[in-house]
């Protein structure tokens, strides 16, 4: 980060020291918490619930509340990941593999104080990375024109399948093409033409993002939590929270090398927190010197996991912020939110409006400041909230859900649109068909489509330059592995070509 | 767990029926769709261009899902009157059902017929009353649930307007 970058960071720092900003952050921090560790209430959901309560408020204040509310849930889904086993929000599924554990050999006060440790730690690593990126892949994507971008759109869907599915990544890109094809309703951006909307005038419109995603991520998982019957919370005395700095401070290697990691997983566009999280853990487990109580209650486990998602969160945003494209769905929303406030991030963000990145830099360090404190305090009265019955709480997570589809457009169509989504996200969780991708598809599908058509003007119809400019070579080469990468005849290939390499070096060395 | 696996390839051979009817859909209506010649627009910017190309990833995509569920034998669906009659009786499917049919009526059925706080409290009463009867419980304990479950109902109605009306300046539905 240069002098500059440091200079409008402190400008940004200076603008939230106010008695009514922090009070903000601090009652956004502590509702994200509650909201992550309500098993039925995700990050997105959150994010999604805040766009439609905070459009009134000036753009700085509204997203410095969505940000406080995104890193919060992530955080507070440990809480239940810890002490039920169910991760209050998909990031935190990693977490239940050795937190869930501590909790039942009754270090659960412990195992808290560590994910909170943990979550802190991942949290500033995705800052600093957030600050240090984003002006330069912002700068760098200066010089996409339609070819990259129609190529970006394409890579990002089909990435986000490939990861977002590992046991099967066709589903994966089935949810993402799927998305791309919703983005296909309603009016096109060249001529204004209206598509697919079969005379329904509420569509020439298009999907709405906030409906759709309150209904895939907020009704489908009202239907989720409802399909199982109660579960309940570990009886356990929660003692010592405060982490002692030597029971951290020697897995450092691991600290830093999941930020990274999360961090890196964050950025790809679609991908996710949850994905970042358990690619720490098993990175952690490779390496650890003790792998064998990796699942018994690692505290190496669990500090991977969840430095690795919270680092992640700041890993999604510098996508957003540098191209307008999600890391992950709740950056979606958050993207969303951007623009409804007239933020138009991008890649002309670091020219029309380079103070805003470092604003948000500033957003986050109070939002991790704040995560870090609440997340010590008050553990024995919010877990008291985890034992409300699902019978009473999904009832409100649903009217919720309505009037949060409602609130932004007051139109009662985007209630239907909330309905129909949450049913979809539903089939798609019970058939293996991850969400993410289809969210990432409903963003991406004007940007692919403009782009395609703007292209061909440009080239007049030879497709040539589609494949021959090196940034667009180098998107190619990345969606032609994440399309092969997971077939038996590449990993064959790649065998092959190992233990050619391998043979070749030791004919060299005898 | 084959069962599952079985149950899965059943409801991907379903799937991909229903993406390659779709992905062919969009083709034909991208096919069909204006091309604005009266316009004088550029014939590479058509708005079916996206949406067919698009149509014809699906068709593939949905291709690959069908040969590979046909391959694990997904194609014998076994759909009897009987295994039907099983389904309705997995305490998850019903759970799943009244879920569904509670908060429909009350999204698409109370939502603008009925006053906002009115058709909020009825909902959360009837979800949580209809979860939480149980009629082998003694009377006192059935109508102590019920009356719980009116007092949340009638706090989420009335904080939930209040606070979006005029906490949050929203226009109630």
């Amino acid at each position: 980060m240069s002098f500059e970058g440091l200079q409008m960071l402190a400008i940004g720092i200076g603008e939230f020291l106010t008695v009514r900003t922090l009070f903000d952050v601090l009652w956004a921090t502590q509702l994200g918490i509650i909201v992550g560790m309500l098993p039925g209430l995700t990050a997105t959901m959150g994010i999604a619930l805040m766009t439609t309560l905070t459009f009134r408020m000036d753009p700085g204040n509204a997203v410095l509340i969505l940000i406080c509310m995104y890193i919060g849930s992530i955080y507070g889904g440990s809480r239940s990941a810890i002490l039920l086993n169910i991760p209050g929000t998909p990031a935190n599924a990693a977490t239940a593999v050795d937190g869930h554990p501590l909790a039942m050999q009754g270090k659960a006060g412990q195992a808290i104080g560590l994910a909170t440790t943990g979550s802190f730690l991942g949290s500033l690593i995705g800052m600093i990375m957030l600050a240090m990126f984003t002006p330069v892949i912002g700068r760098f994507a200066l010089s996409f024109q339609s070819f990259e971008f129609f190529w970006l759109a394409v890579f990002g869907v089909v990435i986000s399948g490939t990861l977002t599915a590992p046991k099967d990544p066709l589903k994966g890109w089935i949810s993402g093409f799927l998305g791309l094809m919703i983005a296909m309703v309603g009016m096109e951006g060249i001529h204004a033409h209206v598509r697919f909307t079969f005379g329904n005038a509420d569509l020439s419109g298009g999907i709405r993002l906030i409906p759709a995603m309150v209904g895939a991520f907020g009704f489908a998982e009202v239907i989720m939590m409802m399909k199982h019957t109660r579960v309940d919370v570990v009886k356990t005395e929660i003692t010592r929270v405060i982490p002692r700095i030597k029971e951290f401070a020697k897995y450092w290697k691991t600290i830093i090398r999941s930020g990274l990691i999360g961090t890196f997983v964050g950025a790809i566009p679609g991908v996710g927190e949850d994905i970042g999280a358990w690619v720490s853990y098993d990175f952690a487990r490779r390496s650890s010197k003790e792998p064998e109580k990796f699942g018994q209650g690692s505290i190496e486990g669990l500090m991977s996991a969840e430095v690795g998602n919270n680092a992640a969160v700041g890993g999604a945003i510098i996508p957003v912020l540098a191209l307008a494209i999600p890391g992950s769905a709740p950056a979606a929303v958050l993207l969303a939110a951007m623009f409804i406030h007239g933020v138009r991030p991008g890649p002309l963000l670091m020219i029309e409006n380079p103070q805003f990145v470092y604003s948000v830099v500033a957003m986050f360090l109070l939002a991790t400041t704040a995560m870090f404190i609440l997340g010590l305090s008050m553990v024995r009265t919010l877990v008291k909230i985890l034992e409300v019955p699902r019978t009473k709480l999904m009832p409100i997570v649903f009217v919720l859900c309505v009037i949060g589809a409602f609130a932004v457009e007051s139109r009662a169509f985007d209630i239907v649109i909330m309905v129909v989504f949450g049913i979809l996200g539903y089939a798609m969780q019970e058939m293996d068909y991850p969400v993410a991708p289809m969210v990432l598809g409903i963003i991406l599908g004007d940007i692919l489509d403009k782009n395609l058509r703007r292209a061909l003007v440009l080239t007049d119809g030879d497709l040539v330059p589609f494949f021959t400019r090196p940034i667009s070579v180098v998107l190619i080469l990345f969606i032609l592995l994440s399309l092969v990468g997971k077939t038996r005849w590449f990993s064959r290939l790649t065998t092959m070509l190992k233990h050619g390499i391998l043979s070749l070096v030791k004919g060299r060395k005898s | 767990m084959a069962e599952t696996q079985k149950g899965m390839h059943k409801a991907d051979f379903i799937t991909a029926l229903v993406l390659l009817g779709f992905g062919v859909m969009v083709v034909v209506q991208s096919v069909q769709m204006p091309r604005l010649e009266h316009r004088g627009i550029n014939p590479y910017t058509i708005p079916g261009l996206v949406p067919g190309l698009l149509g014809i990833v699906m068709v593939i995509l949905g291709g690959m899902l069908l040969a590979r569920s046909i391959t694990h034998g997904g194609y014998t669906l076994e759909i009897s009157r009987r295994r039907i009659g099983q389904l309705i009786t997995i305490p998850q499917v019903r759970r799943v059902t009244a879920t569904l049919a509670v908060c429909l009526v009350y999204a698409l059925g109370f939502i603008g017929r009925l006053w906002y706080p009115v058709s909020t409290f009825l909902f959360v009463f009837g979800f949580i009353v209809l979860f939480e009867y149980r009629p082998e419980q003694p009377v006192r304990t059935k109508s102590r649930r019920i009356v719980v479950a009116g007092i949340e109902a009638l706090l989420t109605a009335t904080v939930v307007s209040v606070v979006f009306r005029y906490l949050f300046l929203v226009r109630l539905p």
